[in-house]
């Protein structure tokens, strides 16, 4: 009798992989009569532990990783620019860039289903790399007043797009025809923002012709969708 | 009417809008409050996997009605049937998890699941109600043990081979629903358990094995019905633990012990419907006319099962649920704000007016040829939620009668005192952490 030593099932004879928890059973051991733990084995361990973590603990595995190979990489260039230089000057870019980054994935490992944390905090990060980045160079200078404004517009669409997403039932080309109306909003609103930084005032020209031609493509997908989905039946979908 | 053809199938289940116990479930389930119910068979072997998931394909094919997942609506949600075989996974995320929070591979609102030798079917409530659960799961039992040894007997009336009834999926609170019948007056607000929530992941299950003979013999004495001992039972474990709490605790809070207990309306009413079909009884102790001793808690709950189970007064529930949903005005409103005022009338009118829920699935009757291979069932109730904090779930099969605890808190003061009762009582109770 062949059993699977993590689910504890009887399988059939054939059987090399369990088809419930994926542990492999080519071993003598994955047989009742065998009392030795397949566990023992070097390298197994790690194997089975890895396929009996939760989501959760596998993103935070992924967290650490990162976090480790980040910073590594900040104590790697910060001593590389200290040895070279006898000062910290470049690595002020890394570290930033590192350290936002850091931020960045464990907003996205822990508070993944929090849109608006998620996305909030995303943005006060990367809006901080850039007034950083204007600290660190004084030549760069458009950071506050072009950057910081481009990014709002950038993260008020993908919330807004993320939240129609979420709450569209059946997904498909509606989604495509969303994006490319985010897309063409998206150019309205960096033109406005540039325009207005450069000339301080809002002329929209590029960005109306790049809107235009967005719009029907979007009307064509959201056409596709909701004439070709079966499961789009007025009968029940307005049931009363 | 019977449902044989292709046609005929697609025309009857290919969607179908939700009973009407199970409308106000989509607006307030969460990744906590899963609304989702397991009942496990412990086999005496390891389940044989091929074995099992040639037993699922049989299943199937006679429940095509639960083979469902939840769609929105633009006023109500409804069930879409899904052409997709059932699978089966590993049990080792925990009992009773949300089907939706987070969304899964698995599109249905049942899910079975298997570990060593326990055997387990998970059904959101929004499917169907502990009966429709059960016998969904003694045809798998039946379907199992034939496919391990050819002399096992198909349970009757749910033979894969067998035609299945409309009857099977139909609303029967519709069915028997009268217009006429006025109204039930809205209960005062109860005692709550004051124990302090667990920590996420919060749910944890209890489960102990009582002597059914014993138990039996113990109700008789009284002249009660084993679940109007436990409730009994139950309700004075409550009162014990309102007469611990400090007095400045004990003055804020309400003075009523409320239990609800829900009742299986097939036995009131002819239906062989699958679907919700129970509704509740809600036996009482008011604590501002003095303390009770069990004698006068159990003389207070036979009386009043016997008198709520009548006939008239569950039309008269019928008819206040029933009668809301037809509510021309009620079914205008688009979805998103029927949820709303879903989601606030279950936490005003809801776990607000009772303590406690205590459901019994009663005594589940197999061949000799299955029950020989089954050890003991186990019914998990859903999850509590955070007001209730303690769910109870009770389920009978051959000696052995499993009462289980699901429980959201870090005390298990209730538990302790409800086995310590009836060990007191002589029963002979077996505790088992599921």
């Amino acid at each position: 009798m062949k059993i699977c030593p993590q689910c504890g099932v009887e399988l059939d004879e054939q059987m090399a992989v369990c088809p419930l928890c994926k542990s492999a059973l080519d071993s003598p051991s994955s047989l009742i009569e065998d009392s030795s733990s397949p566990d023992d084995r070097p390298g197994r361990k790690f194997y089975i532990d890895y396929f009996r973590l939760t989501f959760q603990q596998k993103r935070k595995l992924f967290w650490e990783l990162s976090g480790i190979i980040l910073f590594s990489g900040i104590l790697v260039t910060l001593i590389i620019d200290f040895v070279t230089t006898k000062s910290i000057t470049w690595s002020r870019y890394t570290v930033t860039v590192f350290l936002v980054l850091f931020v960045n994935i464990t907003l996205l490992s822990f508070w993944r289903h929090r849109l608006l944390f998620l996305l909030g905090g995303s943005f006060l990060s990367t809006s901080a790399l850039l007034v950083l980045l204007d600290m660190y160079n004084k030549r760069i200078g458009w950071g506050t007043q072009l950057g910081i404004p481009l990014l709002l517009a950038f993260y008020i669409i993908i919330l807004l797009l993320t939240m129609l997403t979420r709450s569209t039932e059946h997904k498909g080309f509606n989604i495509l025809g969303y994006c490319f109306l985010a897309a063409g909003i998206m150019s309205m609103c960096i033109e406005v923002i540039v325009s207005w930084y450069f000339l301080k005032d809002i002329t929209l020209g590029w960005s109306l012709i790049v809107f235009a031609c967005m719009v029907p493509i979007a009307l064509i997908l959201f056409f596709l969708h909701y004439r070709l989905n079966r499961g789009m039946d007025l009968r029940r979908f307005f049931h009363i | 009417m019977k449902v044989n053809s292709i046609h005929d199938k697609q025309e009857n289940y290919a969607w179908m809008p939700l009973d009407n116990a199970a409308k106000i479930y989509p607006a307030v389930q969460s990744r906590e409050f899963t609304i989702v119910f397991r009942i496990s068979a412990i086999l005496n072997d390891p389940v044989n996997y091929s074995c099992l998931v040639r037993a699922i394909q049989k299943a199937e094919l006679r429940f095509p009605y639960f083979k469902v997942t939840l769609k929105k609506g633009f006023f109500w949600y409804y069930l879409e049937h899904v052409d997709r075989p059932l699978s089966l996974s590993a049990d080792i995320h925990g009992c009773c998890r949300s089907f939706f929070f987070p969304r899964t591979e698995n599109p249905f609102l049942l899910r079975i699941t298997v570990v060593r030798n326990k055997l387990s079917v998970e059904f959101s409530h929004i499917l169907t109600d502990g009966a429709g659960a059960m016998a969904f799961l003694t045809a798998l039992l039946a379907a199992y043990f034939s496919e391990k040894s050819p002399e096992v007997p198909a349970i009757p009336g749910f033979k894969p081979d067998e035609p299945m009834s409309v009857e099977e999926f139909e609303d029967a609170y519709n069915r028997y629903f009268n217009s006429e019948i006025p109204r039930v007056v809205n209960y005062t607000k109860a005692f709550h358990l004051p124990f302090e929530l667990n920590r996420k992941k919060r749910f944890h299950v209890l489960s102990g094995v009582l002597d059914l003979c014993d138990i039996l013999s113990k109700s008789r004495e009284k002249g009660l019905s084993v679940t109007e001992y436990l409730v009994s039972v139950y309700l004075f474990v409550l009162q014990e633990i309102y007469h611990e709490l400090p007095l400045f605790s004990r003055h804020k809070r309400s003075k009523i012990i409320r239990i609800q207990v829900p009742v299986n309306l097939r036995k009131i009413y002819p239906t062989r419907s699958m679907r919700n079909f129970s509704l509740f009884v809600l036996p009482e102790i008011d604590l501002r006319l003095g303390d009770y001793t069990f004698e006068e808690i159990v003389k207070i709950v036979y009386h009043k099962m016997q008198l709520e189970t009548d006939e008239k007064v569950i039309n008269k529930i019928i008819a206040r649920n029933v009668g809301s949903e037809r509510n021309l005005i009620v079914r205008g409103i688009p979805l998103f704000i029927k949820n709303l005022i879903l989601r606030w009338k279950f936490y005003s009118k809801g776990p607000n007016q009772y303590s406690g829920v205590v459901t019994n699935l009663g005594k589940v009757e197999l061949p000799d040829e299955m029950a020989g291979h089954i050890s003991r069932l186990v019914f998990i109730p859903p999850p509590p939620n955070q007001k209730l904090k303690v769910n109870c779930g009770v389920i009978g099969f051959q000696e052995k009668l499993v009462v289980s605890f699901g429980n959201i808190t870090t005390s298990l003061d209730l538990e302790k005192k409800f086995f310590r009762f009836l060990a007191d009582q002589g029963i002979h109770v077996k505790l088992t952490v599921y």
